[in-house]
């Protein structure tokens, strides 16, 4: 009866252990009696509704059902009424965790017992296994294993034989056999442990032997006793190396080749997004490439959310049945091509390992000797990039090269070391009367001691620093002499590098700086705008052209300047030589901008028509008729018209100068060299602008202009150049045109329409409900139903506890009927042999 | 300055004195010899009008100077009349004094004159001396000595009358003025441009419009149970403003004269006149002078085709002449737009003549500023969504090369400048402007045409700057950067400057 007294709550337990180890035992395909299936048998089949009570086992589950109250209530009702009960605390079972239960167990008794030694920490306890404590099983010892005297222990089968079932008519008698047997067995026994003795000592012996020998070997490893040899510097140097940290494991040290790939890769990736803020496409919205199933055959059709621009790389015919070049391919050969131009030149540049961290910041440390060969590159790139001027570019480079020459001389009194100046004041006295190259070399010193990737503060003296260097510039370039612009424009050639830098540092934030400047200069110029700005605003322009990229379709900063410039050439009318020079500065600055993008500004154009215009002499009725702001009547519109030249003086082609931005007064000299400028920039301008549709347009006033002009007073080159001008304008006045045609459009694919499917919930037999309701009334039909089975369940225990009841009556009615049946049989018995006794005493009486 | 605060005080002790004390009359006396002083010197005078206005304003409205004749008795000598008469004579004084004090060089002191006047005027409207107060009077001649100084003939007013604008909403001083007005007009105005360009702004200044007619805001508006006997009858002052008008035409027009008459009768006059059809020969005439006035002609031309049924043949061609490059150079190109759009608004223009204006315009947009350029994409765009036939000009049939564009430039007749058989090359040469909002409006032709027109009145009121406001106040966090480092101040490639320039 241990179950019965187990505890309460491990009867469950209990029960579930039962029923996992039953299934254990039934774990294989149990063939099911047809007989003890029942089957609900359903009269249609319903769509998604699963039926699990199609087929059942009642006999099963019945008796699951029983054996599952006998094994909870059953010992419930056995136990009911007692006082007390009977639990028992062995840990039985075989397996390991029932082991481990009993170990710990005994541990924790062991543990209780001994009270002294409680927190003794010391006290090891020896541990053993299968009986033997672990040291002795660690030396490995044969232990003295019995089998042998086991067997021979066993009589043998002779002897058995011999003994047992008495042999077989030999004639020794059966005493003396025995006796042989005996002796036999005892001598064999002395052998056996003779040889083992023998075995014993043999081992021991060599053990003692492998001792001195261990002893021996010993000195062969370690032996302190031995002077060693006094480490030599070879030696240490050796140790050093070995227990010098080995490194952490770092990316491969690249080679020129690498490292010149890697900024390619760079320049071609900047290069593309150049390219694409060119054509105006937004730099944040990427490309979404649509999915294209790969069974797509491409029917032509138009997708709604396509942009043309976004046409895919397909093989089209147009609708005359010629094979279009797609757009995007045509665009991505064109990359390709400038790629290619780019690529040459970086190969160039790749020669020397050098040159090529350029813009990487790690190798300003040696900046100065850098930039002297970079300036060298330069000036071997621009000689290959316009050979057109050879000229001028030497004579660049023999400037630059002088600069080179005197810079080191120059920087070698300076501190290498600058604090950030705090004030704008004390930035000005820092870089106050030095030379032009020496201010650069403050510059990158103050930057380099001050690098934001030395603390992050530094960021914002930079940007101090960029707004410094701006005023500086502007206060540079405000009203200066001719000497002073001179240097004036050096000192700008020197710190432009550093501009960049700082830009790169920070560029939103000193990008908006610019933003202001801009903003500043076209507020005074807003105050006066018949006069043309100084050279203080002028020279920003340029600024923004080094620094911003400004082929960008929109560009926060270029744009602005774009609309300025246009107002200014379009506002004022030029009165003097520094009027004229401004303005071909700005043009000169319109080109550079559109250099890359090929776009124009039409004020520019005007301008230069209006500098044409100015150079042609006019009778006094004449009117030759020009947009404002130039005049087509009156002295202003002739002001650069030349009549004859002296014959006595010569005019050598000759660049306009720096003096040209300042001084008021017209020269002969100055007349030419301004229309020998502006002849060249007609020709550049139509030169870049002349793949556009409808640039013809652009080219015929000026055309018109030149029929006017009087090439024949003029020195050869001028004459050149309007020659050039001439050409290039003929040539994109003559372009053919052709008739704009839409871009062919796909036909537009039918929407396809889902199916709109609405939930229509019309159930006659039920009322539609709130969902409040709904939900009541789902609660209640489950409460109805919980509740049904509850009452079941009860009725069921009850029932079965009634059956063991009835079951205990009924077995102790049958023991009492037993009882009773036995007491009538054996007082039947006695009465009988009562009688029979009565009997005999009547027949004895009657004798 | 110290002595002007100085006065100040000084006037305002005076003035207090005086209204507080009877008796301390010889204040006033001394107050108009400081205002005449101040006169005579040109000096400040703003201070001295605010406290003769104040003084006069108490004096007025509590009747002080008020002598009441009875009609049978004789004048009685007490000392109350006298000195009622005397502060009569001295409020005459004033009243010459401010006049005379409009002359002043200083524009607020002039404005400030005015404005007492007017104040003065009104308050005099209420009290008056002559009548009951209980009728409805206008001391019309004090209006005539200020229209009178007003009209200056040496210097022009045109600060005082953007002032007496402020008094136009009175119907009254409305009704009043143009009544003076015919009175005031000189044959020979023509002779002083001053005076010519100051009545002008008179006119421009005094507008009768509804508005007024129906609220009847009165300047001298007396207590509610007073009657107001006046009619204020519109027709009475049409028949003036036609007889100004009159006058007006007989001047010899010269040319700021002659655009401002334009501009007055275009905004002014012309809704008043009785018969418009006698401007016609006036309009053709100017119409031939070209450029913003023929501009203004071609304004008025158009309001009599459309109210007054005349007929103009030439009127298109005339439109057409006034699309020169310079256009864009005066203050007129809004108004020029304006009447194009609402000249070519007719869908049922010829096409080939709408294309010639499409085509003119297209070419002026290669060389018009920025903001203008911006007016004619949409504008352009508008006449193609106006006149589906125009399609032809961005969506030819066939993509054939012409060598020349067929559009003739220097045809003064729109039909015959071929312009149906070109195609708008200006426009996609456009999509290149250097500027971006320039670029993006050229876009249109690439794209599929909208369903609506643009709304051509928010580009029309762009000025010049708006275009450089706008394009720097666009938020966008897109700073681009040069990648190639430059090492000196020109770029590594394909820098210009150092092309062109030898700077140092």
């Amino acid at each position: 009866m241990a179950k019965n007294k187990k505890q309460k709550k491990g009867l469950s337990d209990a029960v579930n252990k039962k029923k996992s180890s039953q299934n254990k035992f039934s774990a294989g395909p149990k063939k099911q009696n047809p007989f003890e299936v029942h089957v609900n048998r359903e009269k249609f089949e319903i769509l998604g509704r699963k039926s699990n009570h199609s087929r059942g086992l009642p006999g099963a589950s019945r008796a699951k059902a029983f054996n599952r109250r006998k094994d909870t209530l059953g010992q419930e009702f056995l136990l009911k009424d007692k006082a007390n009960k009977f639990i028992d605390r062995r840990i039985t079972g075989n397996d390991e965790s029932a082991a481990m239960a009993r170990f710990t167990s005994e541990k924790m008794l062991q543990f209780t017992s001994q009270r002294k030694d409680r927190f003794n920490l010391n006290d090891d306890e020896i541990l053993t296994h299968k009986g033997q404590t672990l040291a002795d099983i660690e030396q490995f010892h044969n232990e003295a294993s019995d089998d042998d005297l086991e067997n021979d222990e066993e009589l043998n089968e002779n002897f058995t034989e011999a003994a047992h079932f008495g042999g077989g008519g030999e004639d020794m008698d059966r005493k003396s056999a025995i006796d042989e047997m005996i002796a036999e067995a005892k001598r064999k026994k002395a052998e056996a442990a003779k040889d083992k003795e023998e075995v014993h000592q043999l081992t021991d012996n060599l053990d003692a032997q492998y001792k001195l020998m261990a002893s021996l070997m010993g000195k062969l490893t370690k032996n302190d006793d031995e002077v060693r040899p006094k480490a030599d510097d070879y030696d240490r140097a050796m140790r050093e190396m070995i227990f010098e940290p080995k490194g952490s494991v770092a990316d491969k040290l690249e080679s020129a080749e690498e490292i010149a790939e890697k900024e390619r890769a760079r320049l071609q990736k900047l290069e593309q997004e150049r390219l694409a803020r060119m054509r105006g496409e937004d730099p944040n919205a990427k490309k979404q490439q649509t999915h294209r199933s790969a069974d797509a055959l491409d029917d032509d059709f138009y997708f709604g959310g396509d942009d043309e621009e976004e046409e895919p790389n397909i093989l089209a015919y147009g609708l005359d049945g010629q094979r279009e070049a797609p757009k995007a391919v045509e665009e991505e050969e064109e990359e390709g091509s400038d790629l290619g131009d780019d690529l040459n030149g970086e190969d160039e540049e790749a020669e020397d390992g050098e040159e090529e961290e350029e813009g990487d910041d790690e190798s300003e440390e040696d900046g100065t000797d850098d930039e002297d060969n970079l300036s060298d590159l330069k000036d071997s790139d621009s000689e290959k990039e316009e050979s057109g001027d050879e000229n001028e570019s030497t004579e660049n480079k023999v400037n630059l090269n002088l600069n080179k020459m005197t810079e080191e001389e120059e920087s070698s009194d300076l501190p290498f070391t600058y604090e950030m100046p705090g004030k704008y004041e004390d930035f000005v006295k820092l870089v106050q009367n030095q030379s032009p190259s020496r201010q650069g070399i403050i510059i990158e010193r103050v930057i380099k001691c001050n690098h934001p990737k030395l603390d992050g503060n530094n960021r914002e003296k930079m940007l101090k620093l960029f707004t410094y260097l701006l005023q500086y510039i502007n206060d540079l370039f405000s009203e200066p002499s001719e000497d002073e612009l001179t240097t004036a424009f050096k000192v700008l050639d020197k710190l432009m590098p550093h501009l960049f830098d700082l830009i790169q540092i920070g560029s939103e934030k000193m990008s908006l700086c610019l933003i202001e400047v801009i903003k500043e200069k076209h507020r005074d110029f807003k105050k006066n705008p018949k006069n043309f700005p100084e050279l203080d605003t002028l020279v920003f322009f340029k600024i923004v052209s080094n620094l911003c990229s400004t082929s960008d379709f929109r560009h926060n900063v270029v744009s602005p300047c774009f609309i300025f410039i246009s107002h200014i050439l379009s506002k004022v009318q030029p009165k003097t030589r520094s009027d004229i020079a401004c303005g071909l500065f700005l043009v000169t600055l319109v080109l550079e901008y559109t250099m890359e993008s090929k776009r124009f500004l039409p004020s520019a154009l005007n301008y230069l028509l209006g500098i044409v215009h100015m150079s042609i002499p006019k009778r006094p009725i004449e009117v030759l008729k020009i947009i404002p702001p130039f005049s087509s009547t009156g002295v202003m519109s002739k002001l650069l018209a030349i009549g004859d030249l002296p014959k006595n003086e010569k005019f050598p082609e000759e660049l306009l100068t720096s003096a040209d931005l300042v001084s008021t007064f017209i020269t002969t000299d100055f007349k030419i060299r301004a229309l020998n400028t502006s002849l060249r920039l007609i020709g550049d301008f139509l030169e870049n602008l002349k793949e556009n549709v409808g640039t013809n347009f652009l080219a015929d006033p000026f055309l018109e202009m030149f029929e006017r002009l009087n090439l024949d007073v003029y020195p050869e080159y001028v004459q050149k150049s309007a020659t050039r001008a001439k050409d290039i304008l003929k040539a994109v006045s003559e372009k053919p045109l052709k008739k704009l045609v839409p871009p062919p459009s796909k036909p537009k694919m039918i929407q396809f329409l889902e199916p709109m499917i609405e939930k229509v919930s019309d159930d006659k037999r039920r009322p539609k409900l709130t969902k409040a309701k709904e939900e009541r009334a789902k609660l209640v039909h489950k409460i109805r139903r919980e509740t049904k089975g509850a009452i079941r369940e009860i009725r069921r225990d009850t029932q079965f506890v009634q059956s063991i009841r009835h079951k205990s009556q009924m077995a102790g009615d049958a023991e009492r009927r037993a009882k009773v049946k036995r007491i009538y049989s054996e007082a039947s018995l006695q009465q009988g042999e009562l009688n029979a006794l009565d009997r005999t005493n009547k027949k004895k009486k009657k004798f | 300055m110290e002595n002007a605060s100085e006065l100040r005080i000084q006037l305002k002790k005076l003035k207090i004195e005086f209204l507080n004390n009877p008796k301390s009359a010889n204040n006033l006396l001394e107050i108009i010899g400081l205002f005449e002083e101040s006169v005579k010197n040109s000096k400040p005078v703003s201070s001295c009008c605010l406290v003769l206005e104040e003084i006069f304003t108490k004096l007025l409205s509590t009747d002080t100077m008020l002598i009441r004749v009875e009609p049978l008795k004789p004048k009685d000598n007490s000392a109350t009349t006298k000195y009622k008469e005397w502060l009569l004579q001295r409020y005459e004084d004033t009243w010459k004094l401010i006049i005379e004090s409009f002359k002043s060089e200083r524009n607020p002191d002039s404005c400030q004159a005015l404005v007492t006047a007017m104040k003065l005027l009104s308050i005099e409207g209420r009290h008056p001396f002559e009548q009951s107060p209980e009728e409805y009077y206008f001391p019309i001649s004090r209006l005539k000595q200020i229209l009178i100084a007003l009209l200056s003939q040496d210097k022009q007013n045109t600060h005082l009358f953007e002032r007496f604008k402020e008094f136009s909403e009175y119907l009254d001083v409305l009704y009043f003025t143009w009544k003076q007005l015919p009175l005031l007009t000189k044959a020979t105005a023509s002779s002083n441009p001053t005076f010519a360009l100051n009545y002008l702004d008179l006119i421009d200044a005094i507008p009768m419009t509804k508005d007024i007619q129906e609220n009847k805001k009165l300047l001298c508006a007396p207590g509610d149970d007073v009657k107001v006997n006046e009619t204020f009858e519109y027709a009475q002052t049409r028949k003036s403003i036609n007889k100004v008008w009159s006058c007006v035409m007989l001047w010899e027009m010269k040319d700021p004269i002659h655009k401002k008459v334009l501009i007055v009768l275009l905004e002014r006059i012309l809704p008043h006149l009785e018969k418009p059809i006698h401007l016609t020969d006036f309009l053709m005439d100017s119409l031939d002078f070209g450029g913003p006035i023929g501009l203004l002609a071609l304004q008025g031309v158009f309001t009599l085709i459309q109210k007054h049924n005349i007929t103009y043949p030439n009127v298109y061609e005339k439109l057409y002449s006034m699309f020169e490059p310079e256009i864009f150079h005066t203050k007129f190109k809004a108004r020029l737009f304006y009447l194009a759009d609402i000249f070519l608004s007719s869908t049922h223009l010829p096409e080939n003549l709408v294309a010639a204006f499409v085509k003119r315009l297209a070419r002026l947009s290669l060389i018009a500023p920025p903001q203008d350029a911006v007016i004619i994409l949409y504008f352009i765009g508008n006449m193609i969504l106006r006149h589906p036939s125009l399609k032809r000009l961005i969506a030819a049939q066939q993509s054939i090369e012409c060598s020349k564009d067929p559009f003739v430039m220097e045809e003064r007749e729109p039909s015959k400048s071929n312009a149906i058989e070109s195609s708008l090359w200006e426009i996609v040469a456009l999509q290149n402007h250097a500027i971006p909002s320039v670029a993006v409006a050229a876009k249109f032709i690439s794209q599929p045409l909208p369903k609506h027109e643009w709304d051509l009145s928010t580009v029309l009121d762009l000025k010049d700057d708006d275009i450089f406001d706008q394009e720097i106040s666009r938020k966008s966090k897109q700073y681009a950067l040069v990648f190639d480092r430059p090492l000196s101040m020109y770029l590594n490639k394909k820098d210009k400057v150092v092309q062109y320039w030898k700077l140092f």
